[in-house]
């Protein structure tokens, strides 16, 4: 009816601009695809052709290099080294961000007294900026009288010998942050997939006298599996183009033994004053974080 | 006769007593397993930060005081760092909803099918990899000189932020029936205005959430301040732990707002939906 209304209305009188919904929807939306194309494609295509260049920090006039950049760093080591510390790092935060991000959505949907502040608490990682949290663990790590210290020294790193300059204690400081980041986000995830189950489906499965652990694994997993599936993806993709957790945690050692593609990229590139190779690594780092988009999308366009 | 019923009825009772018993020891054990649960994995999820609390707040044991939090406070330029924070996050805010409010009404009232493909097109720019969104290239070679490093950010953390806004501001949307702003055009009001008169004003505790999380967002944004290497100081490294306790109290204050926010938006029987979801009674009729 209202719909009716709203058609004929209009053709009473002249049509204007701020009344045709075709023209408005472009007004409307192409100032931010334009602002969002060029301050995306512009530094994209600035690593590309610095990749294929023979610029340096010290002398950045631009002389085309060909492909003499990428073929140098598939040669060495640190770049096969970094592609696998990237897939190792990004494999195991996944795995332990989606099942501990199951039980922290069952925290965030019990019904417990002082509920909002344990919500607060647990999303705090996920909404604090990267690298105050990560500067905070380091902290943490740091200090030899501080919870996480003990138990590194109760996992059997000696007192004198600090975590960062082994390379186990290291990566797993690595994955610990990046879990400990993602978990949150995940468990909201779930937790919104939760509660789209129609309570008639939890109500008959109890009825049909499923016990707690029967309706998780029978009912609530497979039915939140869509959003697990997406939950699974934003990590592996915001883990394994991470800078930030790499760079103030670890710095990338003891001697690269952490370094993440992205961290060697910034590394070479921006610190390192070696332009070419620089953008040359992150152009080949593409792939990896570009499959988990174009998965979460053909996901996301199923459910 | 009497007598066995009698029993019957008295072991009934003992088992249906048991069984009760049973369920309550059950229950008090979930629910405290759930409590204990809770609190764990609140106190990890804060741990990092409580540790910045005592660390800041006490010396060997002893209650410190403020005597930490002066340092920082007196030998960095902490409140040039803080003013721009709150310079750069208040610019970019602005600049995220005069993009995000336009772009996210079109998606959700003005397109058909092609409005997708830009919502999933505006997906994968949110996920780019960061690396590539700020190119390796130390500050010489970049874009932007040395002395405009903030102006730099202001520009480049709305593409982290417009994505961003443009999803919550269209969930936000396609909560609000669109009867209301209907009403407006058949009582003669053009579609711009409509937007502007109507929906921009329903929309104000959305918009308050979604200022609230691109302030946050770009205040914490620490990659594109890293880079321009003359950035990097002015604007993330915060040098101390008492840094680190004043900035994350107004964040979780920021989150609950933003939750608070969502709920009521999102929850099907919250105030907002009751309210305007009463049939729009006399005026189809003019």
């Amino acid at each position: 009816m209202t719909g009716v209304a709203a058609d004929a209305s209009p053709a009473g009188r002249r049509r204007r601009f701020t009344d045709r919904d075709g023209p408005l929807a472009w007004a409307f939306l192409l100032p931010s695809i334009v602002y969002l194309t060029a301050l995306v494609a512009v530094p994209l295509g600035l690593t590309v052709a610095f990749g294929l260049s023979d610029a340096t920090a010290a002398d950045p006039t631009y002389r085309f290099a060909g492909g003499r950049w990428f073929a140098t760093v598939l040669g060495e080591g640190a770049f096969w080294r970094s592609l696998g510390d990237t897939l190792l790092i990004t494999g195991v935060s996944t795995v332990l961000v989606v099942l501990l991000g199951q039980v922290l959505a069952h925290v965030l949907l019990a019904d417990l007294r002082g509920r909002w502040l344990i919500r607060v608490l647990v999303l705090l990682p996920w909404t604090t900026p990267v690298a105050l949290s990560a500067i905070s663990w380091r902290w943490l790590l740091d200090h030899p009288g501080s919870p996480a210290g003990r138990v590194l020294r109760a996992a059997g790193v000696p007192p004198g010998d600090t975590w960062h300059e082994r390379p186990a204690t290291a990566m797993a400081a690595v994955v610990v942050v990046h879990v400990w980041r993602l978990a949150p986000l995940a468990a909201v995830l779930v937790m919104a997939g939760t509660a789209a189950i129609p309570r008639e489906i939890r109500d008959a499965a109890r009825v049909d006298g499923a016990g707690p652990w029967r309706r998780a694994f029978e009912v609530t997993i497979p039915l939140t599996l869509p959003a697990t599936t997406v939950a699974a993806l934003v990590t592996a993709t915001v883990v394994c183009a991470d800078v930030t957790v790499v760079d103030l945690l670890t710095g990338g050692g003891p001697a690269g033994s952490t370094q993440t593609l992205a961290s060697l990229a910034l590394a070479r590139g921006a610190d390192g004053g070696a332009v070419g190779p620089g953008a040359a690594i992150a152009v080949l780092s593409l792939p990896l974080p570009l499959a988990g988009v174009v998965g979460l999308i053909r996901v996301l366009r199923r459910s | 006769m009497n007598v066995t019923s009698g029993m019957a009825a008295r072991t009934a009772a003992r088992e249906l007593a048991r069984q009760r018993r049973r369920h309550a020891v059950r229950h008090v054990l979930a629910r405290s397993g759930t409590y204990a649960l809770a609190v764990g994995s609140a106190l990890l999820c804060a741990a990092p930060f409580l540790w910045d609390v005592i660390v800041a707040f006490v010396r060997r044991d002893r209650w410190a005081g403020v005597e930490h939090v002066r340092p920082p406070l007196r030998s960095t330029p902490f409140p040039a760092f803080a003013l721009n924070a709150l310079a750069v996050g208040a610019l970019v805010t602005v600049l995220t909803l005069l993009f995000a409010l336009p772009a996210a009404y079109a998606l959700t009232r003005l397109t058909r099918g092609w409005g997708r493909a830009v919502v999933r097109a505006a997906f994968v720019v949110a996920l780019v990899p960061p690396v590539l969104r700020y190119p390796p290239l130390p500050s010489a070679t970049g874009p932007f000189g040395r002395g405009d490093a903030l102006w730099s950010l202001v520009l480049v953390h709305p593409v982290i932020t417009i994505p961003v806004a443009v999803w919550l501001l269209g969930a936000f949307l396609r909560a609000l029936p669109a009867d209301v702003e209907e009403q407006a055009l058949v009582d003669g009001h053009t579609r711009l205005s409509a937007f502007l008169r109507v929906v921009v004003p329903q929309l104000a505790p959305a918009i308050a959430a979604v200022a609230v999380l691109a302030f946050t967002l770009s205040a914490g944004e620490f990659g594109y301040a890293r880079v321009p290497a003359s950035a990097g100081f002015a604007h993330g490294a915060v040098p101390a732990a008492a840094g680190v306790v004043l900035a994350a109290a107004p964040l979780a204050f920021a989150v609950g707002l933003v939750l608070a926010c969502w709920h009521r938006a999102s929850s099907p029987t919250g105030p907002a939906r009751t309210r305007r979801s009463t049939p729009n009674g006399p005026w189809p009729g003019r």
